[in-house]
């Protein structure tokens, strides 16, 4: 392959031999076409023998197209990334027998959708669609059940499974500029003024050139001013720069939509953005736009499930930090007791979570009291409640009010709060990100 | 494409499996009904259609067959008639899409191609079986004339013989291994 040409995307591949079995309605055809044919033969009409020469002669054509036993299927799929948002594109190709008439697939689409579709074998060489995602992560993309009509519809295979094509989609990222910083910034070098003396940042003072001092920083005028002596001379000093830590949390204990219904862990599809969706989004967004403002990002997460990720910066640590944040799954039950993950000193954390329970909010609240810069990222998807019981929508406030008392402590204890929403609802997050980035004011 | 949900392939110009369904209880309702007339044996008639329709691996559309065709001989067959044209294509009708609507999954869309070979299959038979069975109707074993009742005793014979000696060969391997 030359650099010019893009990369084929890797099939996913069954071969399994076809199970062929008689079509039912040809086995009751051909018993009706005896019944007839021997009432012909009992009753002496020709009319009973004529009406199963039909059924008679459906059958026989298939006799002669008999499929062979054991003639292997193939069936691949192949995936190829979602570049303009529209969704995964596909193509499914199947390698059929020679007596196959049509194939019946069933495909079970990443969005929970299923298509049931019926082809004919040239059809069936190459299938072409796309399937919208909704959701980040590892996930099953398309999934594909078929079974072929064969020997002149006499004949068909018991339905098998074709492959199952599984991708890790990665969470969108949204643009931000105005970022929150840390109380205190402590790297060495970087875009933000820090309080330490240095090269870079904003004028500190100008005082006596000491040994050490670069020529190119004695302050001329201020020596005019100021000298006493001959030889006194005067340099301007300045802060250095540096870069800050971002530590993000996140919370993938659990994961829940917006459908109240199936908090209980109900089955059924979420056909909108799930609090994890919503939490990878946000985890990826800020990497991103941390890591572009020069600063260092860690990744930690709270159920284990993805790798920490320590402080870095640069392009291959946005793509190291970019998949650990698209591992991150949901275990099930969420874990009762959690360790709160190390975080470096004079760093900002991102606690990005629903805080349904208590431990999130204990952790920042724990955070915050050490002296970091903590901020909650609520990425509970806006509740629909319309379809749900009496007894589900009084458990639904009773956890709100709870949640709600647990957001005004964090609150309390320091700890600064935006809401992560899907696009289409809510404040923009990047505006509610900006009023944080403002210089605090001080009481 | 319009109307159909995102992640569906291209496949062309589809109709949905349900219009078998629907042609089987069209099919099935006019034939009982142009066959039988109005009359008792037509509410069971009609029955075994919504069965055939509805179950189609069940064997109603065969019961169907054979109950049409008692019927047709039962008011008195009278020749290359009408009644007689229907009855045969009708009943081979239905187990076509039978054969169809067996296999494929309901909500399907089917793509018009798959029904192809199936409809060629069903005209190519259909020329060949009302041809014969002008010809013995008609000229073989006219209904009125000399001799009629014996040549039509003689055809039924001959024909159900060789009906089941067509079953006994062919058929019943074939039921037996449906591979090779």
């Amino acid at each position: 392959m030359t650099d010019g040409e893009p990369a084929v995307p890797r099939a996913d591949t069954t071969t399994l031999p076809a199970r062929w079995s008689v079509n039912p309605p040809v086995a009751y055809g051909a018993s009706a076409a005896v019944l007839l044919a021997g009432l012909a033969l009992v009753t002496s009409h020709p009319a009973f023998a004529l009406v199963a020469l039909p059924l008679f002669i459906g059958v026989a054509l298939g006799v002669d197209r008999r499929p062979r036993r054991g003639s292997p299927v193939t069936a691949a799929t192949r995936l190829s990334p979602d570049r303009d948002g529209s969704g995964v594109g596909y193509e499914l190709e199947f390698g059929l027998p020679p007596e196959t008439e049509a194939v019946a697939v069933l495909l079970v689409a990443a969005d929970g959708q299923t298509h049931r579709f019926a082809v004919d074998p040239s059809t069936a060489r190459r299938l072409r669609g796309t399937i919208p995602i909704t959701h980040s992560g590892p996930q099953e993309v398309a999934q594909v059940h078929y079974s072929l009509l064969g020997a002149a519809a006499t004949a068909l295979s018991s339905p098998d499974p074709g492959p199952s094509s599984s991708r890790l989609i990665p969470a969108p990222r949204l643009r931000m500029e105005s970022l929150p910083m840390p109380h205190r910034v402590v790297g060495i070098t970087g875009a933000h003024g820090s309080s330490t003396p240095g090269d870079g940042g904003e004028f500190r003072d100008v005082a006596l050139f000491t040994p050490g001092d670069r020529l190119r920083r004695i302050d001329w005028k201020a020596t005019a001013r100021r000298a006493q002596r001959p030889g006194e001379l005067y340099v301007r000093r300045t802060f250095s720069t540096a870069d800050a830590i971002v530590v993000l949390v996140l919370d993938d204990r659990d994961e829940v939509g917006a459908d109240i219904r199936l908090w209980a862990g109900a089955k059924g599809g979420e056909n909108t953005s799930t609090s994890l969706d919503l939490a990878r989004e946000a985890a990826s967004s800020l990497a991103a736009a941390y890591l572009a403002a020069g600063d260092r990002v860690a990744f930690r997460d709270l159920s284990g499930t993805a790798r920490s990720v320590e402080p870095g910066g640069g392009t291959r640590h946005l793509e190291r930090l970019q998949s650990t944040i698209a591992t991150a799954v949901a275990t099930g039950e969420p874990v009762r007791s959690v360790r709160t993950p190390l975080v470096p000193s004079s760093s900002l954390v991102v606690v990005l979570s629903t805080f349904l329970d208590e431990q999130a909010a204990t952790m920042a609240i724990t955070w915050a009291s050490t002296g970091h810069r903590v901020i909650a990222v609520d990425v509970l998807p806006e509740p629909v409640t319309d379809k749900a019981t009496r007894e589900e929508q009084t458990a639904f406030r009773l956890l709100m009010l709870e949640r709600t008392d647990r957001l005004d402590g964090m609150t309390a204890s320091g700890v600064e709060r935006i809401h992560w929403s899907s696009a289409d609802r809510g404040a923009v997050p990047a505006v509610q990100l900006r009023m944080l980035s403002r210089p605090a004011r001080h009481r | 494409m319009s109307g159909r949900a995102q992640g569906f392939p291209a496949i062309g110009r589809t109709i949905p499996a349900a219009a078998l369904t629907a042609l089987t209880i069209l099919v099935g309702s006019l034939t009982a009904w142009l066959v039988i007339g109005v009359s008792g044996w037509l509410v069971i008639a009609l029955l075994l259609v919504v069965g055939a329709a509805a179950v189609p691996r069940g064997p109603f559309a065969a019961i169907l067959t054979t109950l049409l065709a008692s019927a047709l001989v039962i008011d008195g067959f009278d020749g290359y008639t009408g009644r007689f044209v229907l009855l045969l294509a009708a009943a081979h009708l239905l187990f076509v899409i039978a054969s169809l609507s067996a296999w494929l999954p309901r909500n399907a869309r089917v793509q018009l191609g798959v029904l192809r070979p199936s409809l060629l299959r069903y005209l190519g038979v259909q020329v060949v079986t009302q041809a014969i069975s002008f010809v013995i109707v008609t000229f073989v074993v006219p209904s009125s004339g000399p001799g009629t009742s014996t040549a039509f005793v003689w055809f039924g014979l001959v024909g159900g013989t060789a009906s089941l000696a067509l079953a006994l060969v062919v058929l019943v391997p074939a039921l037996l291994r449906p591979s090779r």
